[in-house]
């Protein structure tokens, strides 16, 4: 009984939705704020993500003729879900959940389940744009996927576990620098965002694969995107940042830590232009296989 | 009106996002929504967002003169938008048709005819602080409820 | 690397965006919405006649005013009218004309009616010249200036005639 309220808890207050919405929403707002700021414009007051999410709840859902109901409303509803499990699952301080053994695999797995769901949401709804964007989606997620997972097996193997707590708390080492720069490089595929925004490029193709949602389920796949970064960056800094005895200090460094990376990520968005897909896809097989080949070595060589 | 009934119609005035539609437009009142998204005048200080896809949509700029094949997509277009909506027009040719009025082709009338206007922008092309101001306008329309679409289907609800 | 310079430079100025209360001004010569000066109107009708759009209209109510009409959604501010006006009556706003919302549907609607005034000599309603172009045209005579322009074309055949055939002057005054 106490394990599952544990889990209600984490699922649900922190670092679950309760905390993780206005986070992920705070991150918005950094981002579309910095990006103003780069092209000298004042950018969105500070509550627009929250209001942009509340418009879209009183909104009506149009659900396009020959759809089914069904799985048009669960996907964003599974994507939330899966999303909001990941971050329940990373060991921030404070988190009620205990830690289990392999549960880094169950992290990889939930963080694709999203993905899945833009996928499925760009092929169900029968518009051509979102199907364009669905196969985009699929194709760079084949791409940005090998050095996100590395970098991450490459953490497992040098703490020797699949435990999120072990990674956490491996000793700090050259394969944390080598696997953090892996990560890194897909960190903007994984946030769809500029040099490899081809799957969401708006304007190209209208919008990204959610162009038939309206209303509610898209305010949670939006949610789904604000706790998504959330997830990410925090991860980065839960697993690649070295660790405090301290847990509030902690805290504070992995919150500074997932500002500092999405203000880089920004950056590198606003100064470039988008890829297309071919480019992007071997840029992630070359660049992202090299870095990839030189993290598991560095694990292997030790 | 509860607590959350006021922040959806506060957020409804602080979010507009809008998709534009050019029903035969030369492009003028086009070209004159670019500058809002520039540093100058910087539409999303106000929380808007461009579109493509009018499901996203709030407020729907409808730019250029009526003609007989534009009017069969612009109802199709307005009828994808969710409710709450509004509807601005930009420059002359959405009121009458401006010089192309009688033309073979063109609905010389106005788009209030086809569907509900709230907000008329004037100018041939309007400057991009007055296409601002339509689109803040709207927002304050949606909020308080008072766009024509929004009163017909309370209309039609309590009826 | 000139973009990257571009951007850093953005974030170390304050932003270029003006507030919606604080928007640059429009050029001098900005051509808005018409304003229409009835004591100038001599109702000739050559804006009507220039407006491409047909956005300027008359509409008389015989014997009492001649209106000028103007509708704004139909206007596209080349300022014809106002290059055309012989007596300077029309004259275009340098302000631009902000969004609408009025219960017509249909945006600003100016009407500006010109009184017809009776002629001093035969009681003929008609519409009265403006001072400066009565003072350029005729100006002369007191008299005429609340003449129509049948009395006026009667009293300059009149001076015309009394200036050939000194006699005749005479009768013009006994006629009435």
């Amino acid at each position: 009984m106490n394990t599952v309220w544990s889990y209600l808890i984490a699922f649900a207050v922190w670092p679950g939705l309760l905390f993780a919405a206005p986070l992920g929403w705070l991150e918005l707002w950094f981002m579309r704020k910095l990006v103003a700021r780069l092209q000298g414009r004042r950018g969105p007051p500070f509550f627009q993500p929250f209001f942009d999410f509340m418009k879209l709840l009183g909104k009506q859902t149009v659900i396009p003729r020959g759809v089914s109901r069904g799985i048009f409303l669960a996907l964003p509803l599974v994507s939330v879900g899966a999303v909001t499990a990941a971050l329940a699952i990373v060991p921030l301080p404070g988190n009620p959940v205990p830690s289990l053994p392999g549960d880094v695999v169950l992290l990889l797995y939930l963080m694709e389940v999203p993905v899945l769901c833009e996928v499925l949401a760009g092929y169900v709804s029968r518009s051509i744009y979102g199907q364009v964007a669905a196969m985009r989606e699929a194709l760079l997620s084949l791409a940005y996927n090998l050095p996100f997972l590395v970098a991450i097996i490459a953490m497992a193997q040098e703490a020797g576990s699949f435990r999120m707590s072990a990674l956490q708390a491996a000793p700090y080492g050259i394969v944390h620098l080598l696997a953090g720069v892996t990560f890194l490089l897909a960190l903007p595929a994984r946030m769809k965002l500029n040099p490899f925004s081809i799957a969401n490029a708006e304007h190209e193709i209208v919008a990204d694969s959610h162009i038939e949602y309206s209303g509610p389920p898209l305010a949670l796949f939006k949610l789904s995107h604000a706790v998504e970064l959330v997830l990410l960056t925090e991860l980065f800094a839960v697993v690649f940042i070295p660790a405090t005895p301290w847990p509030l200090v902690n805290l504070l460094v992995y919150l500074a830590a997932g500002i500092l990376v999405l203000g880089g990520v920004t950056l590198l968005a606003t100064a470039t232009a988008r890829l297309r897909l071919a480019q992007a896809f071997r840029f992630y097989w070359v660049w992202g296989g090299i870095a990839s080949a030189v993290t598991m070595a560095a694990t292997l060589v030790r | 009106m509860n607590l959350i009934e006021r922040v959806v119609a506060i957020s409804r005035r602080r979010s507009p996002w809008i998709c534009r539609l050019n029903a035969g437009s030369c492009n003028g009142c086009d070209i004159e929504i670019t500058p809002l998204l520039s540093p100058r005048y910087d539409a999303e200080q106000l929380g808007v967002e461009l579109h493509g896809t009018p499901k996203h949509a709030d407020i729907v700029l409808i730019s250029g003169t009526l003609t007989l094949r534009s009017r069969e997509a612009i109802l199709d277009i307005y009828a994808q938008v969710p409710n709450p909506k509004a509807v601005v027009a930009l420059g002359s040719c959405p009121a009458s048709g401006n010089v192309f009025a009688g033309s073979p082709l063109v609905l010389s009338e106005s788009l209030d005819s086809v569907v509900p206007v709230d907000v008329w922008v004037p100018g041939c092309p309007p400057r991009p602080q007055a296409i601002l101001d339509g689109i803040a306008r709207a927002a304050r329309l949606l909020e308080d409820g008072a766009t024509k679409s929004q009163l017909q289907n309370w209309q039609g609800r309590l009826s | 690397m000139a973009m990257l310079k571009t951007i850093l430079g953005n974030l170390l100025r304050p932003s270029r965006t003006r507030a919606p209360a604080d928007m640059p001004d429009v050029p001098t010569v900005y051509r808005g919405a018409l304003a229409h000066d009835a004591a100038r109107c001599t109702a000739c009708g050559t804006c009507a006649f220039v407006c491409a759009p047909k956005a300027i209209s008359f509409t008389q109510d015989p014997g009492v005013s001649v209106s000028w009409h103007f509708f704004i959604g139909q206007c596209s501010f080349c300022g014809l009218c106002a290059q055309n006006c012989p007596t300077q009556a029309i004259s275009l706003d340098a302000e631009v004309p902000t969004g609408m919302n009025s219960a017509a549907g249909d945006g600003l609607r100016l009407e500006s009616i010109v009184r017809l005034q009776p002629c001093t000599r035969c009681g003929a309603a008609h519409v009265p010249l403006p001072d400066a172009a009565i003072a350029a045209l005729w100006g002369v005579e007191e008299a005429e200036r609340g003449y129509c322009p049948d009395c006026r074309r009667w009293a300059a055949s009149a001076r015309l005639r009394s200036a050939f055939i000194p006699a005749a002057a005479e009768e013009v005054h006994h006629e009435r």
